[in-house]
């Protein structure tokens, strides 16, 4: 016989034990990998905005996100309807609730992906994006939302983040000038790629190796520029 | 000590059906449904045509293999909203296993083009499983070679399945743009922050952005489209904005 004897009782309440405990892991997240929020905003689109707001206030953090990306894509139907009021006042709820957000995931989904579905474009957004790059608090979230909603009106304060000290700030500022399609934006982030080599560029910019970065950034504000300078012409 | 290993191996077996088992869960806002979405996709077509039109780039999107064809909320969608905005174009969204289909509208819709004597020029884009599809689709356009090379292929975390029906995704690596007059641009970004199911850097690719460290923390391969959705609008609007200009300078000719 063996030594280790199979003590059913004992090994039926560990198996017990443990099934208990994945379980209530299992239930912190939905999927193997987090966040798969996507399929559930189709459903939760039925909902009610008391349900959503409801939702705002659980305690797991897709159900907050999954909520927070519902009121945003009202909040583009609305504007595409011409409901601008109603429009404006999702994009309120979803800015106040930022506010009391604790989860910084959630703190940037709702400045890099709700802010610009909701699409909602006023100076009062502005001053919230313009707020979050000053603050350094989702930075790149904001530096991203603040080109894609003010368009040219966005360079005057992305360009001075192509100087900031930290090389992921300097390269994610000049890809977000990039969507600007603005021909000074273009010209500083042509400069931006001329000035990328060490000693002032690290050798790996945000995981990425910088000559993969620089060749990038250039290939993109080239092509970027062919269709500027084709209007320039004109 | 077999009668031992016997019992781990059940207590894992349990251990792991628990936490599997615990998925559907009641949510304030009511009972959430947590089936996975693409047994419910292949009941039927995997197919939405957006918009059509007679001139203007052809957008074919390959979303991913979770997210709802006709959904409207995720990142791709809202980037193909966008550049809609900005001309003409003709759009449509395709599940993973459509790209048959994909190909067959690709075809008429450049059929329509060439009858109204515009340039027929087709824009791909993927994401996850659909990236993988998209380099795929591109690389028999090319070889095909009736006019329809793709412009612009866009792939955000890239996938392909393995042979033998495996169904565990790797990163795809080998950009279609290689090929001669295959691609004039493909923009690939990918993620490294989510282990196993992850894009890569693509050779050959004319950009490739790794975003996940820009983000930290927030991106997953669940995700990343919805945070790269502005940039891929941005490339879009390239797209539709070059073929407006091609079909101008024809015009005035």
């Amino acid at each position: 016989m063996s030594e280790c004897r199979l003590d059913s009782c004992a090994w039926l309440t560990f198996a017990v034990l443990v099934a208990i405990l994945c379980g209530l892991c299992g239930c912190e997240r939905r999927t193997l990998y987090p966040y798969v929020d996507t399929p559930y905003i189709k459903q939760q689109q039925e909902h009610s905005e008391a349900a959503l707001r409801r939702d705002l206030h659980s305690m797991y953090e897709d159900d907050r996100s999954i909520a927070l990306r519902v009121m945003a894509h009202r909040a583009r139907a609305a504007g595409a309807d011409g409901h601008e009021q109603e429009q404006r006042r999702l994009v309120r709820l979803i800015l106040s609730h930022y506010e009391r957000e604790q989860s910084p995931q959630i703190r940037s989904r709702i400045v890099g992906v709700c802010l610009p579905q909701a699409d909602w474009r006023d100076e009062e957004v502005y001053a919230f994006l313009r707020k979050c790059i000053l603050e350094g608090d989702q930075r790149t979230d904001a530096c991203h939302a603040l080109a894609a909603l003010a368009g040219r009106a966005a360079r005057s304060w992305l360009v001075p983040l192509l100087e900031h000290p930290e090389a992921q700030v300097r390269y994610q500022a000049g890809l977000a000038l990039t969507q600007l399609e603005d021909p000074q934006a273009s010209q500083a982030v042509v400069e931006l790629v001329e000035g990328m080599a060490p000693p002032r560029w690290p050798l790996v910019v945000g995981g990425a190796p910088l000559v993969q970065c620089r060749g990038s950034l250039a290939e993109r504000i080239r092509a970027v520029r062919a269709p500027e300078s084709a209007e320039d012409t004109e | 000590m077999r009668v031992a290993g016997l019992w781990l191996t059940v207590c894992g077996l349990v251990a792991l059906c628990a936490s599997a088992g615990c998925t559907p869960r009641e949510t304030v806002s009511g009972a959430m449904q947590a089936v996975y979405p693409r047994s419910v996709h292949r009941a039927g077509i995997q197919m939405t045509v957006v918009q059509s039109a007679r001139e203007g780039p052809i957008i074919a999107v390959f979303p991913g293999a979770q997210t709802p064809v006709d959904g409207l909320a995720y990142g791709l969608r809202l980037a193909l909203d966008r550049a809609m905005e900005a001309g003409p174009c003709s759009a449509a969204i395709f599940g993973v296993d459509e790209a048959a289909r994909a190909h067959i509208w690709i075809h008429r819709e450049g059929m329509r083009r060439k009858a109204n004597e515009r340039e027929a020029e087709t824009v791909l884009v993927g994401y996850g499983l659909g990236g993988g599809v998209a380099c795929d689709l591109t690389r028999d356009l090319a070889d095909e070679g009736e006019g329809l090379d793709v412009v612009l292929l866009v792939t955000v975390d890239a996938l392909r399945r393995l042979p033998a029906g495996l169904r565990s995704p790797v990163a795809y690596s080998d950009s279609p743009a290689e090929i001669d007059g295959g691609v004039i641009r493909h923009v690939n970004y990918y993620q490294m922050a989510t282990a196993f199911v992850h894009g890569a850097a693509m050779t050959g690719a004319t950009e490739n952005h790794e975003v996940s460290r820009a983000w930290p923390r927030a991106v997953s391969h669940a995700n990343v489209d919805d945070y790269v959705a502005p940039l891929v609008a941005a490339d879009l609007r390239w797209a539709v904005d070059r073929s407006a200009g091609a079909d101008s300078i024809e015009t005035s000719q």
